[in-house]
């Protein structure tokens, strides 16, 4: 794992999303969401380790740019809980299909939207978010969208290549 | 060995994340949470501000789909021009409301339910000679010659009371002349066409003729039976659809008639300064359906 390159694709990534993809926003407030994509890119293409660490700062940036009801920690649990079995899964299905990574963005989005919510609620009473938007527009859309950022991101990362080993690497810092 | 190192280290892992992710949710205080956000958006400031300002600028030239461009500046012209249109109605509704309130509070006072009014605004002003005014209410309006003209209460910082002023004489679509109860009559028309009015308590009925200057006459009243002394009002009588007797000025002089002491000479001064106004009330009596 390039981890130097990982924090630049964070932090742009991060920007991103806090500014340039209100381009991309359709009806009032749905707009793909970038670390999302990342967290099944790097759940489907790490070593469960790297799976893992990259899940949790993936939900530590979710919640530093868009908190669900404010509050930090609940995209910290719902993207590492969910990272982390994703990269688990990964040895059984195979997330470099479009269309299966569509639907695992898709599913993931879903599965942090509801737990994140649900965190959440244990700290705020009454959160003003917009439900459907949260736990079905936001996920469809980046479901949609998110095979196109797979492959520069995969460029970036050095990550295209098919025939990489995922425990022969082991963690590199680079 | 290697394979199980790794397993270890990810379950430390991902107790530490999840321990982490705990920490934050339940024991760091929100001031902390929101301090670190805020910190994130101070170190990033440029960039977040440069695409926010790039998403802004997209979305200004960003056309809605099926849309031209020769299409969209037309409808952004439509658009301001019915943004126009929106201000004009809202002027006109608020001088409505206004002109409501205004009906409202004269409707209640006593005599005044059911006179017909309507109210006109003073185009042009009396002028020097005070004689006349121009209105911007017409025929169209109901409007019609010889119907009474009337101050009203307040207006702006006057406070006029409600009194005739005078008669309209003539009268366009829109537009109306008022000629002013201090008017010099003309010459040639008839006595009987000054307007018929009452003073104080007493029971003759005269007639008030204009001598100009912001002054009346009220000539051929008696002196034996009729007690007249200055500050006397001088009320025009019920007639041409209004109800009550109204006042229209006050006696200022009552001496005997120098060409026939039998009779007073009656100056009048209205109670009404004419040259405040901007706007009037026209007494429009309903038309009889045949």
């Amino acid at each position: 794992m390039r981890w130097i390159r990982f924090a630049v694709l964070v932090l742009a990534a991060s920007i991103l999303q806090a500014s340039l993809m209100d381009v991309l926003r359709v009806r009032r407030d749905v707009k793909p969401d970038l670390l999302l994509v990342l967290l099944v890119f790097f759940g489907s293409r790490c070593t469960p380790t790297d799976g893992v660490i990259t899940s949790f700062v993936l939900g530590f940036v979710a919640d530093l740019i868009n908190p669900i009801g404010g509050v930090m920690g609940p995209r910290i649990i719902s993207f590492g809980l969910f990272g982390t079995l994703l990269s688990d899964v990964q040895n059984v299905f195979s997330l470099r299909r479009p269309l299966y990574q569509s639907v695992a963005i898709f599913l993931l989005g879903v599965l942090t939207a509801v737990l994140g919510y649900l965190l959440a609620s244990l700290r705020t009473e009454g959160s003003q978010t917009r439900l459907l938007t949260l736990f079905l527009w936001q996920p469809l859309y980046s479901g949609i969208l998110g095979p196109l950022f797979s492959l520069p991101v995969g460029w970036w990362m050095r990550m295209n290549r098919k025939n990489r080993s995922l425990y022969g690497h082991g963690s590199r810092f680079r | 060995m290697r394979r199980r190192r790794a397993n270890i280290s990810r379950g430390m892992l991902f107790t530490w994340g999840m321990g982490i992710g705990l920490l934050f949710l339940f024991a760091v205080p929100q001031r902390t949470s929101d301090r670190i956000q805020l910190t994130y958006a101070r170190l990033f400031r440029w960039p977040l501000a440069a695409g926010h300002g790039l998403t802004l600028a997209a979305r200004d030239v960003a056309l809605p789909h099926g849309v031209t461009e020769e299409e969209y500046r037309e409808l952004l012209a439509n658009h301001r021009q019915i943004q126009n249109v929106i201000a004009n109605l809202q002027a006109k509704l608020r001088e409505t409301q206004r002109q409501n309130e205004m009906l409202a509070r004269l409707r209640a006072k006593p005599g005044w339910e059911t006179v017909p009014i309507q109210l006109a605004p003073v185009l042009v002003g009396p002028g020097a000679e005070q004689n006349e005014l121009i209105i911007g209410r017409g025929k169209d309006h109901g409007l019609a010659i010889g119907q009474f003209v009337m101050s009203l209460g307040e207006q702006g910082t006057l406070s006029q009371s409600e009194s005739v002023i005078g008669t309209i004489s003539s009268v366009d679509a829109r537009t109306a002349k008022v000629r002013l109860l201090t008017a010099p009559r003309d010459p040639k028309a008839p006595r009987e066409s000054g307007i018929v009015v009452g003073i104080g308590n007493l029971s003759v009925r005269p007639l008030l003729e204009g001598l100009g200057g912001h002054k009346a006459r009220i000539p051929l009243v008696k002196v034996d039976g009729n007690n007249i002394s200055q500050g006397d009002p001088v009320y025009v009588q019920k007639s041409q659809g209004l109800d009550v007797p109204v006042i229209a000025g006050r006696v200022t002089q009552c001496v005997r008639s120098r060409d026939d002491p039998m009779f007073w000479d009656i100056t009048v001064e209205p109670v009404c300064d004419v040259a405040g106004l901007r706007e009037v009330a026209v007494v429009v009596p309903p038309v009889p359906v045949r």
